[in-house]
């Protein structure tokens, strides 16, 4: 696994932080919003980037991917594939060339550099090559696409398309991302408060997350120690609003549902819940309507992104990484950010907890009512 | 690779149909962007002979909601505010969402975005989808904007091809089912393999080779060169009905990579 988030670079930074509950979010001040004030954003200011790398999803992305390469000292011949999850991709390079555009017509001689890496597929051509990979898919499917791209890397192993497959999630704060979450007025400029009774919207981030997906004796002939079993995959469409959960999250629940199908288990086996979290008031309220509705008792849930804030496309792959963390070192984290219930949520996110992880389940919802949902089950020789 | 029969397909193409947007209902033609309904119509075309519903969708888009992305930038730089609604629209993914909502496909939503070879990823990712999911919305859809023509001639080599396409936007929509059907047309899909320093020209002889031996045509990268390129083929093969298999190739220059879609009619 690997992961470069605001909380630093590597999984281990930003599994200590999401375990205490650290707040690492800071006025945005990589680039002018031209909004009032700077809102709190989940951004990367220390980051150093050693690939000389395009544009910056690209350099988060390279990042991620190495780390979770790194325990894969010999591939021994074997395919590895690739499942790239993005939104923004080279938009944060191509907002300014348009702007430059527009103001004098003659920056167009700059069109064939500037645009080069704008489209998605292009970040993952260039992991492809950067980490001689076999083959590739670049999903976009807003915040959801991370935990989607996981999804897919399962099925393609599972269908041995490749020997392995790794899901790579990245994107960058960009101009385009930070004024379009403010016109649906759905960020709160003081940092986000998942589920708490004052909560406003979500704080947005960015980084990258990168998961590398292989069948149990593929990992052993890699030499990779398996963390975790990506055990079910649940997809919806709630078929209700571009941007607006489904009150009762019908569609949540749906993708829920199937993750744990898929994973041949039943609601009550589910040990903790990472939400997604956004803070939003109709998010929050609709994840949890889902998931009371679907479990009845419902277990301990967290959310991270107060944290990290909400790191888009790559969202459902960094905070996979730290749900796969949770499992094996039997922690709930606590959720930045909260402080009171809100008696229309019914429920407050779970205090820091130690207990026997065995399933862990991860929400990640999106625009065009998209939902995806994952069971990641402790790896066999983990749990007797 | 798994074959995935065609129950139904359509397009919506504007260079070459002047009346494409008759079939646009009124309260999407008045509020939704022109994308959003070549990818309806094209959808609506491809549902219109069959009584199955798509229970999932799955888009191929290299640039997505191009013209609303401009609309959102412009509103920034010039009036300091940019438009939510352009910004709803503007995500890569929103007309698979929009497709959903007005189709009522409620399965599985993805939206590949792999430049020339988008259509190929779309197949082959609706491929790995569960059974449920089946019937499956595939598409391909992007669009031409004045502004890529304005900006194409300064393009040069690989960047060029990558991101000019006038004259070449559209939507083309099939239904797929995974269940074999007796008569219908079947396709797959390889995705996007890196070119490793081939020519586009070797990548297409290589990747026709990866469906295994049989008879039919390749029509090479050099016949796709717009987003939709691979796709057209491919609405061209079901068009005219002939039987026999057809190999499409595409490469991205973008992610200098190849993929290929066949389609047995």
């Amino acid at each position: 696994m690997g992961a470069v988030s605001a909380a630093g670079e590597g999984v281990d930074a930003g599994r200590d932080a999401v375990y205490e509950g650290r707040d690492c979010l800071s006025p945005l001040s990589i680039f002018e919003s031209g909004l009032k004030a700077a809102p709190l954003s989940g951004q990367i200011t220390g980051f150093v980037d050693t690939f000389h790398s395009p544009n910056r999803t690209i350099a988060l992305a390279c990042a991620a991917a190495r780390e979770a390469l790194a325990p894969v000292a010999d591939r021994r011949g074997a395919s590895i594939g690739l499942v790239f999850a993005t939104t923004v991709a080279g938009i944060t390079r191509s907002e300014l060339f348009y702007k430059a555009l527009r103001e004098d017509p003659s920056a167009a001689a700059r069109a064939s550099e500037e645009l080069a890496f704008h489209e998605p597929c292009a970040a993952a051509g260039f992991l492809c090559r950067a980490f001689d990979l076999s083959g590739f898919y670049t999903l976009s499917t807003a915040c959801s696409t991370g935990l989607h791209a996981i999804g897919m890397a399962k099925r393609l192993v599972e269908a041995g398309e490749f020997d392995a497959c790794l899901a790579v999630g990245a994107d960058a704060l960009s101009l385009l991302t930070i004024r379009g979450f403010s016109s649906l007025m759905l960020i709160d400029q003081t940092g986000c408060k998942p589920f708490d009774r004052a909560r406003a919207g979500t704080s947005l981030g960015e980084g990258a997350g990168a998961v590398l997906v292989a069948s149990e004796e593929t990992a052993h002939r890699l030499g990779a120690l398996p963390l975790a079993r990506v055990a079910g995959w649940g997809a919806s469409a709630d078929c209700h609003h571009m941007t607006a959960p489904h009150p009762d999250g019908l569609g949540a629940k749906k993708a829920m549902a199937a993750a744990l199908a898929e994973a041949g288990l039943s609601p009550a086996d589910v040990d903790v819940i990472a939400t997604h979290g956004t803070a939003t008031p109709d998010n929050d309220r609709a994840e949890i309507a889902a998931v009371k509705s679907l479990f009845g008792a419902v277990p301990p849930f967290f959310s991270v992104k107060r944290t990290l804030g909400h790191t888009l496309a790559a969202s459902g792959i960094i905070e996979a990484v730290f749900a796969v963390c949770s499992l094996r070192d039997g922690v709930v984290p606590p959720t930045a950010g909260f402080g009171e219930t809100d008696t229309a949520i019914g429920l407050s996110p779970s205090p820091t907890k130690r207990l026997r992880l065995k399933h862990i389940l991860k929400n990640s919802f999106g625009f065009g009512g998209n939902n995806a949902s994952m069971v990641f089950s402790a790896a066999q020789g983990d749990w007797a | 690779m798994q074959p995935l029969y065609v129950c139904g397909f359509g397009a919506a193409l504007p260079p070459r149909e002047a009346g494409w947007e008759a079939q646009i209902p009124a309260r999407l033609k008045r509020r939704d962007p022109r994308i959003w309904n070549m990818a309806y119509v094209a959808a609506a075309r491809a549902l219109a002979k069959t009584a199955q519903k798509p229970r999932s969708v799955v888009a191929g888009t290299a640039l997505g909601a191009l013209d609303e992305t401009k609309n959102f930038l412009d509103g920034i730089f010039k009036d300091g505010f940019g438009s939510p609604r352009s910004f709803i629209a503007s995500v890569h993914n929103s007309m698979a969402g929009k497709l959903s909502l007005e189709f009522a496909a409620d399965g599985p939503n993805l939206t590949l975005c792999d430049g020339h070879n988008s259509f190929a990823s779309a197949i082959a990712s609706a491929a790995l989808l569960p059974d449920g999911a089946f019937p499956s919305l595939v598409l391909a859809v992007d669009e031409s904007i004045p502004l890529i023509r304005e900006v194409a001639p300064h393009f040069s080599g690989d960047c060029g091809r990558g991101l000019s396409a006038p004259g070449e936007e559209g939507a083309v929509a099939l239904l797929l089912s995974k269940a074999p059907l007796n008569g219908a047309a079947r396709v797959r899909a390889v995705p996007p393999k890196p070119a490793r320093g081939q020519s586009p020209r070797e990548s297409a002889a290589a990747i026709a080779q990866s469906f295994g031996p049989g008879d039919g045509a390749v029509i090479p990268v050099e016949s796709c060169t717009s987003f939709i390129g691979a796709a057209l083929a491919v609405h061209a093969a079901l068009v005219s009905g002939t039987p026999g298999r057809t190999i499409v190739a595409s490469y991205s220059p973008s992610s200098a990579a190849y993929a290929a879609v066949e389609i047995i009619v």
